[in-house]
């Protein structure tokens, strides 16, 4: 699993701000345009808080919030470190992640209550990331997408223009060729202004909505079209998880010394 | 309705409401901490029961400036394992016998200097080395409290103690063979602080080191009255004090660290003193009363350790290995032998009298035998679906040894962790056994935790203990226990 997952969950909105005009006529054309902006955006770090509502099927809701701090290094090499804030029973966890593009990712985390750094594996990537509604596999899903060709999915523009709460966007079908991805169908919003999405679907098997992310609150910061409110609805189970943005920074000139165990042990970077 | 009470009761008490500014410039304070209820109802009535405990712990962390950090942790109890506390009180650094009730313990309180690659804390700290779970060689830094040993976690066990720590990060070179993320720290331990143990008649003040009321010596009865006392702790100076050094780093994907201890040893060791008096008294078998009085006291024992462990990440699942050569470890017998085994006399039938006591040469083996020791443990830990899965073995090799022991010479316990969250982590159901080979004991302690919501818990559990009577855990087995925890995190 790519050990970027816990960062990207806050960096859900770099990823996905596909910023560029467009004129282009289909899916691949939109697509390709878009990850080209996308690159020439792509942050060198990130500090970001968030807050994470999980609302349950009986409507009962759980606060999380996290701090997170991600670096993209040399050779494909990503660092981030996250830091639990709330509520009081994860206040002080610590998890520093670095991601490596030929092996496994290394991982580590602090538990406040053991004193003590534990070395743990990538976590399996269909389980829940902190009881949410985004499974580690969606956060990965999410960071892939835009990097897709024709050779990793089939994409069809379903509607040039689409409004969604007043953005006009294109639709556009993916259908995953054989990749590990557990959803047969997804479909996504771009918003043809500034290329971001606005709205992500995922389908099963059988064809019906599991998952429906929508993308809210643009703000630019940095010249990156960032989204502050992010809301994803599982439909099967009948939960929700609103994700708040505050505080976010790109390019601060994060060194590699905020990536490391003295910094996980501290709980903070400063 | 209780979720609703508690959020009425607590729901304005946010996180943030304990971050406060601090007059000078733009430093903080924040605190946290956690009040918890812990009922406990023994299987076994015959065994010492439990009273309920009430325990509080709030820690408090200040910048004094941009590298000075205060950090201050204290627990205060009330109830639980002491049956007749002495007194009410706070905890010293003096004692391994402190049966107080209401009790107030400073944990931490120790100062942190933080400048470009160096850390320096002062004060009263606990340390976590070693990689191993809940067994780990190197980790023997502080001592343990041993009033509740298997529903305290590791931390709420470990003893805080005086120490001066200073950790220095070496730079990483450019090359990306070389070792990354090094460090170094030195620890030095001015005083030695003794373990705390339990009283005689708590519950978990272990049955081998029960003496029985009378026992036989040369065909004589001899009753026994037995007193658990302190002992004085080594002097507090330079000679006496402990050091300790770790290297760590990272290095071709693996987490590595490399120990050398020398001081006095943290784990508990009880050493045994008796005297026997005798008179005549026509009207018993041999015409003679004999009655023995017997001190179990803590014993301290200087050791050097030396040792290393690893942690790997492969194919989805974390590996660890730790070990360490131990010079000179105190291991105990049991002192029930040692009693039985204890030779009183002679006694010469003419020089006694009926209303005078005359003592009598008692002759004890040692309680504890000095060895060399190596300790090691293996282990690892993996998702399969979406229960946590850990493994783990551990091994006492006591090196030239000939003695009967309470441990084997070659003492192997494993260690399985079973964990699994439900409803969106909001329930968690975890299940830890432990299977001793010699000696033969087993520890299966099932437990549930439920978020009544966010901050507040309750969990169920159950400890079910088998094995022999002489073993290490199994002379526990009377001890069955169920359990009920609340708990208020803020």
């Amino acid at each position: 699993m790519n050990g970027t997952n816990l960062a990207s969950i806050a960096t859900l909105a770099v990823l996905i701000a596909l910023s560029g005009s467009s004129r282009a006529e289909t899916a691949r054309e939109l697509l390709d345009q878009a990850k080209a902006v996308n690159e020439a955006r792509e942050p060198k770090d990130l500090r970001q808080r968030m807050k994470m509502l999980l609302v349950d099927s009986r409507g009962t809701p759980r606060t999380r919030e996290i701090e997170v701090f991600s670096k993209n290094g040399a050779e494909d090499e990503t660092k981030s470190i996250t830091f639990f804030l709330s509520p009081a029973d994860v206040k002080g966890v610590g998890f520093l992640a670095w991601a490596h593009h030929d092996r496994e990712d290394d991982q580590w985390l602090y538990l406040p209550a053991l004193k003590r750094v534990r070395r743990i594996t990538s976590t399996a990537r269909r389980q829940s990331f902190q009881g949410s509604d985004f499974s580690y596999a969606d956060l990965e899903l999410f960071d892939e997408i835009p990097d897709w060709t024709d050779e990793d999915a089939a994409a069809t523009l379903v509607s040039p223009h689409q409004d969604v709460d007043g953005t006009d966007t294109a639709t556009i079908e993916l259908v995953p060729r054989g990749k590990d991805v557990e959803y047969a169908r997804i479909v996504v919003w771009l918003a043809r202004g500034d290329s971001t999405l606005r709205r992500i679907e995922l389908y099963d098997a059988d064809r019906s909505l599991v998952k429906r992310l929508k993308l809210a609150d643009f703000r630019t910061v940095a010249g990156i079209p960032t989204p502050h409110r992010l809301e994803m609805v599982n439909e099967k189970k009948g939960t929700r998880t609103i994700l708040e943005l505050s505080g976010v920074t790109y390019n601060q000139g994060l060194g590699d010394d905020v990536f490391t165990e003295r910094s996980l042990v501290r709980g903070r970077v400063d | 309705m209780l979720a609703a009470t508690a959020a009425g009761l607590f729901g304005a008490l946010s996180a943030d409401a304990y971050t406060l500014p601090l007059p000078w410039g733009d430093r903080r304070i924040d605190a946290d901490g956690r009040v918890e209820i812990r009922h406990v109802e023994g299987v076994d009535r015959g065994t010492a029961r439990q009273r309920p405990l009430g325990r509080a712990r709030l820690r408090v962390g200040a910048d004094l400036t941009s590298r000075l950090r205060f950090e201050g942790a204290v627990t205060g109890s009330a109830g639980g394992t002491p049956r007749n506390a002495d007194r009410a009180g706070a905890f010293d650094f003096d004692h391994s016998l402190q049966d107080l009730s209401p009790s107030l313990d400073v944990e931490e309180a120790r100062l942190d200097l933080t400048v470009p690659n160096l850390d320096v804390s002062a004060g009263i700290q606990k340390f976590a080395w070693g990689k191993l779970d809940e067994t780990q060689p190197n980790d023997l830094l502080n001592p343990e409290k041993y009033y509740d040993f298997l529903l305290d976690d590791e931390d709420e066990r470990k003893i805080g103690v005086p120490a001066l720590a200073v950790t220095g990060y070496v730079p990483d070179l450019p090359s990306s063979a070389a070792p990354r993320d090094l460090k170094l720290t030195g620890v030095w331990l001015p005083l030695v602080v003794p373990f705390r143990f339990p009283d005689e008649d708590e519950r978990w003040y272990p049955p081998l080191a029960r003496v029985p009321e009378s026992t036989r010596s040369g065909g004589v009865v001899v009753s026994n009255h037995v007193d658990f006392r302190n002992a004085e702790v080594p002097d507090r100076d330079l000679e006496n004090s402990g050091a300790a050094v770790r290297l760590a780093g990272y290095a071709s994907g693996a987490d590595f660290s490399l120990y050398y201890f020398d001081g006095f040893d943290t784990g508990p060791a009880l050493d045994v003193a008796a005297r026997a008096f005798a008179r005549r008294n026509p009207e018993s078998g041999r015409g003679v009363d004999v009655r023995s009085e017997i001190e179990v006291f803590p014993v301290f024992d200087r050791i050097r350790a030396a040792g290393a462990d690893l942690a790997y990440a492969v194919f989805g699942a974390t590996l660890r290995a730790e070990g360490a050569w131990v010079q000179g470890r105190l291991f105990p017998r049991s002192i029930r032998d040692v009693i039985e085994s204890r030779e009183v006399g002679p006694v010469d039938p003419a020089m006694l009298r009926p209303d005078v006591e005359l003592e009598v040469p008692v002759r004890l083996m040692p309680a504890t035998v000095e060895r060399d020791a190596i300790e090691w443990g293996a282990g690892g830990d993996a998702l399969y679906g979406d229960t946590f899965v850990l493994l783990q073995v551990n091994q006492t090799v006591v090196l030239h040894n000939h003695e009967s022991l309470l441990v084997s010479d070659r003492e192997t316990r494993f260690g399985l962790t079973l964990r699994r969250s439900f409803l969106a982590d909001g329930l968690e159901a975890e299940l830890e056994g432990l299977y001793g080979m010699q000696g033969v004991y087993g520890v299966a302690h099932p437990r549930v935790t439920y978020d009544l919501m966010d901050g507040i818990d309750v969990r169920l559990g159950f400890v079910a203990i088998e094995g022999h009577e002489q073993s290490l855990l199994g002379q526990y087995r009377e001890n069955d226990e169920g359990y009920v925890r609340i708990r208020y995190l803020f």
